[in-house]
């Protein structure tokens, strides 16, 4: 662990030297220092060639950043607070062809422990119509809470001659870690 | 791999015909050197009939693979057969699956599918603005944290003050999500988008901690038979992490106000 975090700390340090603007925005109090907040393209299955626009058909998309990171910072060090989580923002689109195919989104942990999954829940009026490509978004008020170490996947599903999946992880693995 | 599979499904079907062969001009019952073939009595039609039976067995035996199993084998090369075993086992049948759109045509129109939808920037606004459609006490109370019970016109005073500052808000939002695209038609030049028929590949871990140039935004598109994927990672892009520091430097200037005529109102 301490090799792990003295290679974060130099890779993000050396992003910090390369990325100037940052440096000020760090000072400012945004959390950009503490990095290994990562998230990875997860799975997906694609089934068929249906559109003559070629579009795509579903998407899913995930940006995360930290919290406020409470930083304190001097000369060598910047500390993050542990308590504060990751926050996630996530987005689900699907394309006209395919409003009538999708069958639900939602997301599931993985790690440490891989839970059931919780698919989102819209009433009786899901937001996808016939013919109308549409997307929905969630931000950190909405989705699960990014502590660090856990691992969530985010999904869309939809069926259209076989079935399509496209799934997207993000996880907050380096949240207050000391940065030397 | 494939022409070695060809080989065995055509000595199977060969074999079966055979099988068949015995069974149709031998009545009824067929001792052969391997199992028996027992039909039941006057199940087993004759003449002309026979011949139909050894059309209609035959040509099913001897199938020859799907476009899409041909695609798939070329594509993946040595990782064929675990693609195909993934594949089986999220339900797929290659044989009746349709071709996906060649690959030149992805590359076409991948950079297109690199860029955001009207509605997924409508999408992106609606939640980056972080300020809902409807304003209630309830929501001032989560958002600020302050227990108030205001009137119809307090409230619309509120949102009027959020309304003058909506415009600087969206700009930031629309500069984070054109850094964005920028970012990710980067990677599609430097050839870093990760495409591949019918599912991802390669396959990738779960994130770990260690990844030293960690990625801060993943989209994943999925059509016309394709997976794309791309990343946008956290020290090649400090232009869009800017540009999002924007959007919350906008946000927190119209809290601020917002906070300061809460305190009036009360």
């Amino acid at each position: 662990m301490g090799v792990t975090s003295r290679f974060i700390g130099t890779v993000v340090a050396a992003a910090a030297l390369l990325i100037g603007p940052l440096v000020g925005d760090l000072a400012a109090g945004g959390c950009m220092g503490c990095a290994g907040l990562t998230n990875y393209a997860g799975t997906a299955l694609a089934s068929c060639h249906q559109s003559p626009l070629a579009d795509w058909q579903i998407s899913a998309s995930v940006e995360i950043e930290s919290g406020e990171c409470n930083m304190i910072k001097d000369d060598l060090t910047v500390l993050c607070d542990a308590n504060k989580n990751c926050e996630t923002t996530v987005t689900y689109s699907w394309g006209k062809e395919m409003a009538d195919g999708v069958k639900g989104i939602g997301y599931q942990q993985t790690k440490p422990s891989k839970q059931p999954a919780t698919s989102i829940q819209f009433g009786e009026k899901p937001p996808w119509e016939r013919g109308k490509g549409d997307s929905v978004t969630f931000g950190p008020d909405a989705g699960p809470a990014q502590e660090c170490g856990r691992v969530y996947s985010y999904f869309i599903e939809a069926n259209i001659c076989g079935p399509l999946r496209a799934s997207v992880w993000a996880s907050c693995t380096a949240c207050g870690q000391v940065v030397k | 791999m494939s022409s070695q599979r060809n080989s065995l499904l055509a000595g199977a079907a060969v074999g079966l015909a055979c099988a068949g062969l015995l069974w149709v001009s031998g009545g009824s019952s067929v001792e052969a050197s391997g199992p028996s073939l027992t039909a039941p009595a006057g199940s087993v039609p004759s003449g002309s009939n026979s011949l139909m039976v050894l059309r209609e067995v035959v040509p099913k035996l001897h199938t020859e693979p799907s476009p899409s199993a041909v695609f798939l084998d070329d594509f993946f090369g040595d990782d064929a057969e675990e693609v195909r075993e993934l594949l089986t086992a999220e339900g797929v049948d290659l044989e009746t699956l349709p071709l996906p759109m060649p690959e030149a045509d992805l590359m076409a129109v991948l950079p297109a599918w690199l860029t955001y939808a009207d509605h997924e920037r409508a999408a992106q606004r609606r939640e980056k603005l972080q300020w809902p459609e409807q304003l209630t006490n309830e929501w001032l109370q989560v958002r600020y944290g302050v227990l108030v019970e205001l009137g119809p016109q307090e409230l619309e005073t509120l949102d009027f003050l959020a309304e003058l500052a909506r415009p600087d808000i969206e700009v930031a939002i629309d500069r984070y999500l054109d850094e964005l695209e920028t970012a990710m038609l980067t990677e599609y030049m430097q050839g870093e988008v990760l495409i591949s028929p019918f599912l991802e590949w390669p396959r990738q871990a779960a994130p770990t901690a260690s990844d030293p140039d960690p990625a801060f935004y993943t989209m994943v598109r999925v059509g016309q038979g394709w997976v794309a994927r791309v990343a946008v990672r956290t020290a090649a892009n400090p232009a869009a992490l800017s540009a999002r520091l924007q959007i919350h430097e906008q946000v927190r200037k119209r809290d601020q106000r917002v906070r300061e005529a809460l305190l009036a109102l009360q």
